[in-house]
């Protein structure tokens, strides 16, 4: 209770025909937070945007920006920006004209921050849309929606054809978006991204939240890769309990352990090792972890 | 040993050309076919029910007497020649179907398959193989000139069956050259489009191009059929067509400039494709400006801005061909008085005879040309707002703070105040022609016969709005399916006895063709209601239904 949701559906489904895309969904993006929402190709992502910006109609469930019911499209739609992965623009008009026409239509835009998105993007503005390449095309949608200052920024895959520069330009005015207490949902495929930027994870597969946290809730997903090297003989650990993955090249261990670590570091100190190094997973390790394998590791029991 | 298997598995899967073309033929063979069985229904059932309704010579001297001297007739079909037989009116008929269903078609198909491949980046993919632009072009060619050969093929038999009917009675191998006329307009529109399509820098202005070329070719061959300037027969594509006069008096020798231009288009197609860069065009556009930020306030004033061209050409093109077609009723009303059996067929249409009876009756014929425009630009407008849906550019409104509602309405009202221009357009521009020869037509009736045609565009928009509702990626073809319907049953209504029901399926049905008669303001009034119903019925699904893509 208390702090007010951005973004909450309740069991929202969408099928097509016998085809679910996405199956019961049940999610709360806080007022102010960053949740990276990731998934393989045709998991539900765009499904679940979609269904969110009332560009399609969910077959069962409900979707509500700050508590406006998503099919109120006129209402909710003054509260968020959606950057789109790949939009289409008018290829006429410039990408001045369509930065105009794009905040007349959302009704508010702070110009000055316009302007500055446009020196920091180092977009052109005085070209006809058909002239911009791919990632000038994309930066109109990203100045588009920062510069509405909107509450609610939706981003799906936001960063398709930016240099690694522009990605950095975009990560800076994401985080200043955060300072300034806007909401981000954003879907993306570039974890590294999403680990720097994201208080929460959410994971979606074949239509289904299987993962919902922030990173270090998630992390007891994945297992700890563990290297030692001794001076003397390697200890056999592999009857510890929770490792896995045992390596041996001379006096060096590589292994995994899963579950609690202490057992597997009180073999390897009775060993006397001359170096430890433990490494918590990447969020791209989280993410093999739980797509690697047919079946998802899931400790709740959810495909 | 695994780079050898993979070696070994490798295998050679078509010439880049070969591919290219049978890709494009295959993308054109549908529309092609569905092209040439239309053609061959319409001249067909046309045909034989002329057969029917007038049996013996007698019959058949009489109603060419009549079609051989209406003025409004000839600018639309051109001169008959030979009109006293079976085989004449064949050749006359199917030659104005092949003319009129081949050119668009064909223009529509080379700046689809040309420019609009090459906009939406797909020509690139075709490119990135082991090919040349030149050659990839001459590829896409190959493929547009197999749809042609369907057409013929489907045209040349269709025609021999019509040629061994005993009361049309021609031997099969004229029947191939009569076939050969038939398509012959088709093949120099493909070529012109296929030109066209490297010259422009959109599909829809390349297609405008071709258009245009279209309507002054065939204004110039009005202007020759129905003046005494018959010269002008030389100078046009149609003019060259029409003077091939299969069966009745044929004169292959205007195969060669049809052949010349085609060729000539056909191939300067292929050199400029090699001559320019991929995604330019020899008409260049600029590719910076000014910020003019004008109507881009709102998504109507939008939508006039970003499409202010395409309204500006359809305004212009009516206004223009009101004005050439104004001036020349009188000459041409003139002309066929002094003729000797024009008098006799005047009296019979309007029951007058006089000239201002007569110039209604030609201004008639036009403006029932005029309302297939008027129809056009509504399916147009049906197919535009299903192409902003398609191409993603209605998702920029609908994310933002525009409801489909607004937008929707918006455009459809928009649509029909542009149909409305279009006809005062007409009206006015008629008039401006007409007015420099004193001939007793009022103003008021040419903006009586203007209003005339805004009912069948509503209700052409109306389908096409219902379609956009129900089923999105068939609004193009359903709406502009209408027009075609109401035209075949027009053309073959009009010649044998149909059933009425199937009668009343066509617009044209419902509408008089004013000025020569008096507008059906009831059947006028009618079709508005159901056009806004059915737009209504549309935008209601539509509000419902999830946005569909390509």
């Amino acid at each position: 209770m208390g702090m007010e949701s951005a973004i909450t559906t309740k069991g929202l489904t969408k099928k097509y025909g016998s085809f679910v895309a996405l199956a019961q969904l049940d999610l709360e993006v806080k007022k102010g937070e960053i949740l990276g929402y990731l998934g393989p190709n045709g998991a539900g992502k765009t499904t679940t945007i979609r269904s969110i910006l009332g560009l399609i109609q969910p077959t069962s469930g409900s979707a509500e920006i700050f508590g406006i019911p998503a099919t109120d499209t006129v209402q909710s739609h003054k509260r968020l920006a959606y950057i789109p992965g790949e939009a289409s623009f008018w290829p006429n008009l410039t990408g001045m004209e369509t930065l105009h026409l794009l905040g007349r239509l959302h009704g508010e835009m702070d110009i000055a921050y316009r302007d500055q998105l446009i020196k920091r993007f180092e977009f052109m503005p005085d070209k006809k849309v058909r002239t911009y390449s791919k990632g000038n095309r994309q930066k109109i949608s990203l100045i588009a929606a920062f510069m509405t200052r909107a509450d609610l920024l939706v981003m799906d895959e936001p960063t398709s054809g930016l240099d690694p520069i522009m990605e950095q330009a975009f990560r800076q005015t994401v985080l200043e978006a955060k300072a300034a207490g806007q909401t981000v949902f954003l879907s993306s495929h570039i974890l590294e991204e999403v680990e720097a930027l994201c208080d929460r994870v959410a994971i979606l597969r074949a239509g289904k939240l299987v993962e919902l946290g922030t990173l270090s809730e998630m992390r007891h997903l994945s297992s700890v890769r563990v290297e030692a090297s001794f001076d003397t003989k390697v200890p056999d650990v592999t009857k510890v309990a929770g490792v896995s993955g045992v390596e041996v090249h001379g006096h060096q261990l590589v292994c995994q352990v899963q579950g609690p670590i202490e057992p597997l570091l009180r073999a390897l100190v009775d060993a006397g090792p001359k170096t430890l190094l433990s490494r918590e997973p990447s969020l791209e390790e989280l993410f093999l972890s739980l797509y690697g394998d047919n079946e998802v590791k899931n400790p709740k029991g959810r495909r | 040993m695994s780079a050898k298997v993979m070696m070994a598995e490798m295998r050679v899967v078509g010439h880049p050309q070969t591919v290219i073309m049978r890709f494009v033929a295959r993308r054109t063979l549908k529309s092609a076919t569905f092209l040439a069985l239309a053609f061959a229904v319409v001249v067909a059932s046309k045909v034989v029910g002329y057969v029917q309704v007038y049996p013996t010579a007698k019959d058949q001297v009489a109603a060419a007497a009549a079609l051989a001297n209406n003025a409004g007739v000839k600018v639309l079909y051109g001169t008959p020649h030979h009109l006293e037989t079976v085989a004449g009116f064949a050749v006359w008929y199917a030659l104005t179907m092949g003319v009129l269903l081949g050119s668009v078609w064909a223009w529509l198909v080379a700046t689809r398959q040309l420019r609009g491949e090459e906009t939406a980046g797909r020509w690139e993919l075709l490119l990135a193989g082991q090919t040349t632009r030149r050659r990839a072009a001459a590829g896409a060619l190959g493929g547009l000139a197999v749809s042609l050969m369907v057409f013929y093929a489907i045209a040349a038999i269709t025609l021999t069956a019509i040629g061994s009917i005993h009361q049309v009675n021609y031997a099969p191998g004229p029947a191939l050259f009569f076939a050969l006329a038939a398509v012959s307009a088709a093949v120099m529109f493909m070529a012109i489009g296929a030109l066209a399509s490297q010259l422009m820098p959109t599909r829809a202005r390349a297609a405008g191009l071709a258009a245009a070329v279209f309507g002054v070719s065939f204004a110039v061959r009005a202007a020759g059929d129905v003046t005494n300037a018959h010269w002008l027969l030389n100078v046009t594509p149609l003019g060259w067509v029409e003077q091939l006069q299969p069966l009745v008096n044929p004169q292959p020798i205007w195969l060669l400039p049809i052949v010349g231009l085609s060729a000539v288009a056909g191939m300067g197609a292929v050199w400029l494709a090699g001559k320019r860069d991929l995604g330019a065009s020899v008409v260049r556009d600029h590719d910076t400006a000014r910020p003019r930020l004008r109507l881009l306030s709102g998504p109507l004033l939008a939508a006039v801005r970003t499409t202010r061209g395409v309204m500006l050409a359809w305004i212009g093109a009516l206004g223009l061909s009101g004005w050439f077609f104004g001036a020349l009723a009188s000459t041409a009303v003139q002309v066929f008085q002094s003729s000797s059996s024009a008098q006799q067929y005047l009296d019979r249409l309007s029951g007058a005879g006089s000239a201002t009876a007569s110039t209604k009756a030609f201004i008639g014929a036009i403006f029932f040309i005029f309302m297939l425009v008027l129809m056009a630009y509504a399916a147009s407008s049906a197919g535009a707002m299903r192409a902003d849906e398609a191409q993603g550019y209605l998702d920029n409104l609908l994310v933002r703070k525009v409801s489909r509602r607004r937008w929707l309405w918006g455009r459809v009202g928009l649509a029909m105040a542009v149909a409305v221009g279009l006809a005062a357009t007409a009206s006015v521009s008629m008039w401006l022609g007409v007015s420099a020869h004193p001939n007793g037509l009022m103003f008021g009736d040419l903006i009586k016969a203007g209003l005339n045609m805004v009912p069948a565009a509503i209700f052409t928009l109306g389908i096409g709005i219902f379609s956009l509702g129900m089923v999105p990626r068939l609004t193009t073809v359903i709406a502009y399916g209408v027009i075609a319907w109401s035209f075949l049953i027009e053309l073959v209504g009009s010649g044998t006895t149909v059933n009425h029901w199937v009668l009343d399926t066509s617009v044209f049905t419902h509408v008089a063709f004013a000025p020569a008669v008096e507008p059906k303001w009831r059947a006028g009034a009618v079709l508005v209601m159901l056009g806004l119903a059915l737009v209504a019925i549309g935008a209601l699904r539509f509000n419902r239904r999830d946005l569909a893509s390509e």
